[in-house]
């Protein structure tokens, strides 16, 4: 490889880093947080008081987050985040009565 | 006198006939079945309204992933989407892009903001001038493929999928949630309210297969504990609980024995 391919090489690499760092960037914040919480929507009946508390709290950090972003991820976001939290505060209702009751 | 509680009488009783007749509901088409038109702002556009076909994409798709995932509404107009949405890849946008796939065939794109005669065509695909014979064709192909029941659209979509003959996708690549395997509780009997009527089986399996378990809860169900909400059929058929999907997607509540269903 002569010297100028070597330089070209090196450019290429750092172009393809940089624009996978923008990609990376490009993906709001809230998004990772997202996923994590509602990813638990199936195992929702076997989490814990404090795991359901801890979860939908995120819920309300979420939904601000959210809020903040443009209309269609708005629609989008706050809907699927409604569906999930509503899941979390059903379940988490459902286990402080039991335990109240027992 | 005798004579003007008669006529009345007749006037009254026509006039509760012409009512009824005129509030009865048409019972669809078994393709027309789990049609619903949606208009929140395509006619202000100059587009006729959209017609979406559930049965086209509930053979590739559950229910979960369009409701749930993509985030459309549980009844027609409910989602308010704009063509800007579906142009950002959101709701039909997710999926009509013009680059996913399923299968071997390119998901048509959806809506635009400029098109030519040609892509008009691609348009009306989904915000139906008239009647298309040509979707009609395409479900009756469908359905010959499929095993009947009597009423809805004549499928019976349970059978289909427990068959292996339709293999509704639950995920959409990008969008969907990695999630844990779900534990489903076995199948239980609620008690019918009429007498000899036989009760109720109802089975979580056969609904979270298609639904998961947020759809239902706790915006159609709230109760967890078996018993505790009271369902009337007066209240299904009015659209609430069952009734949210059985009768306008799902198979109707008319077919009694498919609930109904423990033996006497």
């Amino acid at each position: 490889m002569t010297g100028k391919k070597k330089v070209l090489a090196v450019v290429a690499a750092v172009l393809l880093v940089l624009s996978q760092g923008g990609a990376l960037a490009a993906e709001p914040s809230w998004r990772t947080s997202f996923e994590e919480t509602c990813a638990r929507s199936n195992e929702a009946m076997t989490l814990s008081v404090g795991e359901l508390t801890a979860l939908l709290e995120r819920c309300v950090t979420l939904e601000k987050a959210i809020q903040q972003e443009e209309e269609s991820v708005r629609k989008v976001y706050l809907k699927r985040l409604q569906l999930c939290r509503n899941l979390y505060a059903y379940v988490l209702d459902y286990k402080k009565n039991s335990e109240s009751a027992k | 006198m005798k004579r003007l509680a008669l006529v009345c009488l007749i006037l009254f009783v026509g006039s509760g006939v012409l009512w009824a007749a005129g509030t009865k509901k048409k019972k669809p088409l078994p393709y027309q079945y789990g049609s619903v038109t949606i208009n929140n702002f395509s006619q202000q556009s100059g587009m006729p309204p959209v017609v979406f076909d559930h049965w086209l994409h509930r053979k590739n798709y559950t229910c979960r992933v369009c409701h749930v995932d993509i985030g459309f509404g549980m009844t027609a107009n409910s989602t308010k989407m704009r063509a800007a949405d579906n142009m950002k890849g959101y709701f039909c946008g997710t999926c009509h892009n013009g680059s996913t796939t399923l299968g071997k065939n390119r998901i048509f794109a959806s809506c635009a903001t400029s098109y030519s005669r040609d892509d008009y065509k691609r348009c009306v695909r989904c915000h139906a001038i008239e009647k298309d014979p040509a979707r009609e064709e395409a479900f009756h192909d469908f359905l010959e493929r499929m095993p009947r029941e009597t009423l809805g659209n004549g499928i019976d979509w349970e059978k289909a999928e427990l068959g292996g003959l339709i293999k509704p996708q639950d995920t959409v690549e990008g969008v969907s949630l990695k999630k844990a395997g779900m534990k489903v509780q076995p199948d239980f009997a609620l008690k019918a309210k009429m007498e000899g009527m036989p009760d109720i089986i109802f089975s979580h399996s056969k609904h979270t297969v298609w639904n998961g378990c947020e759809l239902c809860h706790p915006d159609i169900f709230v109760g967890i504990k078996r018993g505790t909400t009271k369902y009337s059929m007066i209240e299904l058929f009015d659209g609430k609980y069952c009734g949210v999907c059985h009768d306008k997607v799902a198979f109707p509540q008319s077919d009694c024995k498919r609930c109904h269903a423990k033996p006497v």
